[in-house]
């Protein structure tokens, strides 16, 4: 599986070629465009219960509230909650997606013209998803801080936005970017495997479907530990 | 040892066949080493049309020229018209058709757009699959009958399936088992 995946890397260059790139355009529009609005208000909601809970429950100040907020939500809880979101959106969809396409015989024939599965099908795939992982974890993060400061602030929203660089710094941005996009990846990469190992039924579709998601939320959350205990 | 065919033999205007249908793995063979040869200048004609579901007929039609070629749209957009127009493809209905999926065709209409999608191509080979001539020589109309004679006129045809060697000639083969020379001598 994963020497298959470090054999994709030279499929980069595909991307020169213009059917690939509005494969990858398309896919980011699919799972990073119509799953905003969703992470969004999920986003909002996770910021104002977080911040209840460290306020109203565990007695902490309001800043340190915020600051506790953004430390958890980018480092952690945003990575997981947008790719377990984006696991049921898409992973389910891209594999039930290529299985669909395996019993009815049309990678077949794109190789037949010449088209390799692994170029036009694989990788534009796995690169829309894993970008679209990275930007919706980030929304999902930055609207968590908008529910938390609503919720502490209420109307004196701007008070808490002036003081935004005193609770996010540039580093926990960039792990949360880093976190989602290796989520994504190994979730597109296994949803595709799924899809191309179907069997040429169709009772296989849902099949591969479902085993796309299985096996993304557990690469997810191992990929999660790993993390943590390196970091 | 398996065979090593000579692709470079071959002649314009000539039908080679064999007797395997596009699945298996013989024809994916052949296939694999004339798209090696010749990349993005191999046209399939198959019995289902052999268009993609998720894509529309637009993008069925430009996908292999688009991809191969990396051809501009304006490019692709008069070939398209021509090759409509080569199948005399009723002019009120092109819009709609373009539009639509594959799936909401009929077999007819699929067999039709592969050929249009070859003319597009215009490819140096044409790998047809018997079901498929077996509809061109039956009940397509006579301007599909035309455009492929004129296409096959003009680069071998490689017929799969079978019933396809009684239509045919057989592949001609190296006459060595050396891969290495095989491949040196396809190149030249």
């Amino acid at each position: 599986m994963f020497p298959k995946l470090f054999a994709l890397l030279p499929l980069l260059g595909q991307l020169r070629r213009p059917p690939v790139r509005r494969v990858v355009l398309k896919q980011l529009y699919f799972t990073g465009n119509q799953a905003a609005w969703i992470m969004l208000l999920i986003g909002v909601a996770l910021g104002g219960i977080v911040l209840l809970l460290l306020h109203g429950q565990y007695g902490q100040s309001r800043e340190a509230s915020m600051r506790l907020l953004a430390t958890l939500s980018f480092r952690d809880i945003s990575p997981l909650l947008a790719a377990l979101v984006l696991i049921a959106r898409s992973s389910s969809a891209v594999a039930s997606e290529l299985a669909a396409m395996r019993v009815h015989g049309e990678l077949d024939s794109l190789a037949a013209i010449g088209i390799p599965v692994s170029a036009y099908i694989v990788m534009p795939r796995i690169i829309g998803v894993g970008v679209s992982s990275a930007l919706l974890s980030f929304y999902l993060a930055g609207a968590s801080l908008i529910g938390g400061a609503l919720v502490s602030s209420g109307w004196e929203i701007s008070y808490q936005v002036q003081r935004i660089d005193q609770v996010l710094q540039f580093g926990l941005v960039l792990e949360c970017l880093g976190k989602s996009l290796l989520f994504g990846l190994a979730a597109a990469a296994l949803a595709c495997f799924s899809g191309l190992r179907a069997a040429p039924y169709v009772t296989e579709i849902p099949k591969a479907s479902s085993s796309a998601v299985v096996r993304g939320l557990l690469a997810v959350f191992f990929i999660d530990l790993v993390w943590v205990l390196l970091s | 040892m398996s065979v090593q065919w000579d692709f470079a033999a071959c002649r314009p205007g000539s039908v080679y066949g064999l007797e395997h249908e596009l699945r298996m793995s013989e024809s994916q063979r052949a296939l694999t080493a004339l798209q090696r040869l010749q990349p993005g200048k191999v046209a399939c004609l198959q019995d289902g049309g052999g268009l993609v579901n998720n894509l529309r007929v637009w993008e069925n039609l430009i996908l292999p020229a688009w991809y191969h070629e990396s051809a501009s749209m304006s490019d692709l957009e008069g070939r398209v018209a021509a090759a409509l127009d080569r199948v005399a493809a009723d002019d009120s209905e092109r819009v709609r058709l373009m539009a639509s999926l594959p799936s909401t065709l009929s077999r007819t209409q699929c067999r039709t757009l592969a050929l249009v999608r070859a003319l597009v191509q215009a490819p140096t080979w044409l790998v047809v699959e018997v079901e498929w001539l077996a509809w061109l020589s039956g009940v397509a109309n006579i301007h599909c009958k035309e455009a492929f004679g004129a296409l096959a006129r003009q680069c071998p045809v490689l017929l799969l399936g079978a019933g396809a060697l009684p239509q045919a000639e057989a592949l001609p083969e190296f006459p060595t088992t050396n891969t290495e020379e095989c491949n040196a001598a396809a190149a030249r």
